[in-house]
């Protein structure tokens, strides 16, 4: 065999693998595939306007609660349903919490997007383990990673491809799933039982509460001591994102809003840190003082990260206030 | 396995397709292709891991050409003492991408097989060509845990085959049967019971009885044995599909009655590539069968995973083993042994007693030497005690 002929082997068995994968990432591209396993909202058989779109992690999944909000906006929407998904994505990570939302603004119209605060916080890791899921290819090839080392970026984009090849093939074997149907069929929205408050364990929060004596400041809170700074690492990344959905929202005509879903005895955002993130992004911020918090105590969380009934009701009325000032001024 | 169940079905069906589609005169396409698909799967699982076989191959193949600059034994040592290097890195780097590129599967693999393709050349046995060594690394469904081949037996010529309908029906079948064993006897029977009788490891010791300890040990093995027979399972089934006959890896070892039926039946390919590759070119040269018989053990441990635990592991079933080979040829012991085989019971009981000593002793050893350090491996044997 010559060179040429040897070198023209290789070519077409590249093509033939190349076929192989470009086919497998088109059938994990449909949005039916990505978000489909992803999000109990039924975004594929509603087609109308949504009203409000709540977006974070599981603390934003669990600290608003959908339909209890649609009823509290008929008050400013008298002649039709309410509309509120809660696109709220459980894991750390901005970059698949804030994709899914620029996807929905992409084919619908949203009036409001409240998209939790906190989670532009540090530590977080480089991407959202969902990402694969809910991205597009696009959004894996081009994911800022820039903290990693060139070739810790390299390995975890393909790591990210190869998640997303294996979800393909995975969905594509199991028969009558989301690859093959025509379309998504209706399931059941989730619902949690808000009936009964789920109280902390005292003695774990006791012992939590000895530990962080030394380190307390205030009489419930820690404060956040460290600089937010958009230019590097996680924040960086969270900017980046941030940015990518507020350009979609002011072409869309959609108010973004930052809201902060506290943990128990966790930091809380100081004053510095808020005036920074509204000078770099220019949007509102809801946001929980110390004083409200102290008074919530312990009533109002069902565990330490996530609100119980009690905080959620808090949280949803500080939407619905900010809805009727918002509707008050003229606005939406 | 190092793809997802999924994936690493529909990357075979799609991989038979374009394979059978192909003319059997052009064999070399078939295996072009075979080395692209396999390569790609391979580098996208983990960039490092795609760049190290092929850098491994490289460096391999690299001796045919130095061999006829620098002939001599020590040349040939020195190109796999470089694969050896490759395999041991994974334990001895302490780097976090080091570490998260090449403590996966496969690593072991293809350094073996470019260690035992350097002898082959060295001995003049081969005159492979790249494509041929390349080919032997990379196929993906012996890749990440064999059965380990060498160059003469699993090259491009493999691919020259004409289509047979027993080859899909065969092979499928035989990946049914380690799909089984694999995801359902090991995941929902093996591993309960085993958890159920030590639910966390070494924390749970002081809490367990030495039969409990036993019976963990003894059912983690045994879950060991069928989900890695399950993956050979698989690996033979998926190549059977492409018409390449691969060893087998098993022979029931779960029946051995003593260390060396054990190993006859246990881990076959591994044990067929160092006795002809280690054992057999030791004691030619000096002659030492036990001391063959010591060296393949320690590198069969070390190949396992460089630890002090797996040091002991080969030295005990090495020393197990010369027991065993000395008390076969013991008259005495012949004596008796026949003695009592002459009746019925006798030779079953013998059976019995010899099937119960040996899956004990493999379990514990396996056990021992999976702990995390030596002083959890000594933890995992004092629970034995009552």
């Amino acid at each position: 065999m010559t060179k040429a002929a040897r070198l023209g082997t290789f070519f077409i068995a590249f093509v033939l693998c190349a076929l192989f994968f470009g086919g497998l990432l088109l059938v994990a591209e449909r949005p039916s595939m990505r978000w489909g396993l992803r999000t109990t909202e039924p975004i594929y058989l509603h087609e109308g306007n949504v009203d409000v779109v709540i977006g974070g992690s599981s603390r934003a999944r669990r600290g608003i609660f959908g339909p209890y909000l649609e009823e509290d906006l008929r008050e400013f929407l008298p002649d039709r349903d309410p509309v509120v998904y809660n696109l709220g994505v459980a894991g750390n990570g901005t970059d698949a919490q804030i994709l899914a939302m620029i996807e929905l603004l992409q084919y619908r119209t949203v009036d409001y997007v409240f998209l939790q605060l906190d989670m532009l916080r540090r530590n977080r890791p480089p991407t959202h383990r969902n990402l694969q899921r809910l991205g597009r290819t696009w959004d894996i090839v081009v994911a800022p990673l820039q903290s990693m080392t060139w070739f810790e970026a390299l390995t975890h984009r393909f790591q990210l491809l190869y998640l997303r090849f294996s979800l393909a093939a995975d969905t594509c074997l199991q028969l009558g799933t989301e690859c093959w149907a025509p379309k998504l069929k209706p399931r059941p929205a989730q619902t949690y039982d808000l009936s009964e408050p789920r109280d902390l364990e005292l003695a774990e929060l006791f012992k939590k509460l000895s530990q962080r004596e030394r380190r307390r400041d205030g009489a419930y809170f820690l404060s956040d001591d460290r600089d937010w700074r958009f230019d590097r690492g996680p924040e960086l990344r969270t900017a980046f994102y941030l940015d990518l959905l507020i350009d979609e929202a002011a072409k869309q005509g959609t108010r973004v809003v930052l809201m902060d879903f506290p943990k128990f005895e966790f930091a809380q955002l100081n004053d510095r840190t808020i005036e920074l993130v509204e000078d770099r992004f220019g949007l509102d911020l809801i946001t929980f003082d110390r004083a409200e918090l102290r008074e919530m105590g312990s009533r109002a969380w069902g565990d330490f990260g996530h609100f119980n009934y009690v905080g959620e009701a808090i949280a949803r009325g500080k939407i619905v206030n900010y809805i009727r000032s918002e509707h008050g001024h003229g606005g939406h | 396995m190092f793809l997802t169940p999924g994936l690493y079905l529909l990357a075979l069906g799609f991989a038979c397709l374009v394979y059978w589609a192909v003319p059997q005169r052009h064999f070399g396409l078939r295996a072009a292709f075979l080395i692209t698909f396999s390569l790609a799967l391979v580098t996208l699982y983990i960039p490092a891991l795609g760049l190290a076989v092929v850098l491994s191959s490289l460096l391999a193949y690299a001796y045919t050409w130095v061999q006829g600059r620098l002939p001599g034994k020590w040349t040939a040592a020195a190109f796999i003492a470089i694969q050896v290097g490759l395999m041991l890195l994974p334990d001895l780097a302490d780097l976090s991408v080091v570490e998260q590129a090449f403590t996966l599967t496969g690593i072991a693999y293809f350094t073996l097989r470019n260690a035992g393709f350097v002898i082959d050349v060295y001995k003049q046995k081969t005159q492979s060509k790249f494509s041929d060594l390349i080919f032997l690394n990379v196929f993906f469904p012996t890749y990440s845990a064999g059965p380990v081949e060498n160059i003469k037996t699993l090259n491009t010529r493999s691919c020259d085959t004409g289509f047979q309908a027993e080859f899909i029906l065969l092979g499928a079948a035989r990946i049914l049967v380690g799909i089984l064993k694999f995801y359902v006897v090991t995941q929902y029977i093996l591993d309960p019971v085993a958890k159920y009788f030590l639910p966390n490891s070494s924390a749970e010791l002081d809490y367990s009885t030495p039969i409990g300890v036993w019976a963990s040990l003894v059912f983690g093995w045994f879950s060991l044995y069928i989900s890695f027979s399950g993956y050979a399972d698989i690996a033979i089934g998926s190549s059977r599909m492409f018409g390449i006959r691969v060893r087998e890896n098993f022979n029931f070892p779960i029946f051995a009655t003593n260390i060396q039926n054990f190993w006859q039946r246990w881990n076959i390919s591994i044990m067929n590539f160092t006795s002809e590759y280690v054992y057999l070119n030791f004691v030619r040269v000096t002659g030492l069968r036990v001391g063959g018989l010591f060296l393949v053990f320690l590198c069969i441990g070390i190949w396992h995973h460089f630890t002090v635990n797996y040091v002991i592991w080969g030295l005990a079933h090495a020393t197990a083993m010369t027991v065993y080979l000395k008390l076969d040829r013991h008259e005495r012991y012949r004596a008796f042994r026949s003695s009592v085989q002459s009746r019925r019971a006798g030779r079953w009981g013998l059976a019995c007693c010899g099937w119960f000593l040996t899956i004990t002793f493999v379990s514990l050893l396996s056990g021992f030497a999976n702990a995390e350090s030596l002083k959890g491996g000594l933890q995992v044997l004092s629970g034995l005690l009552p």
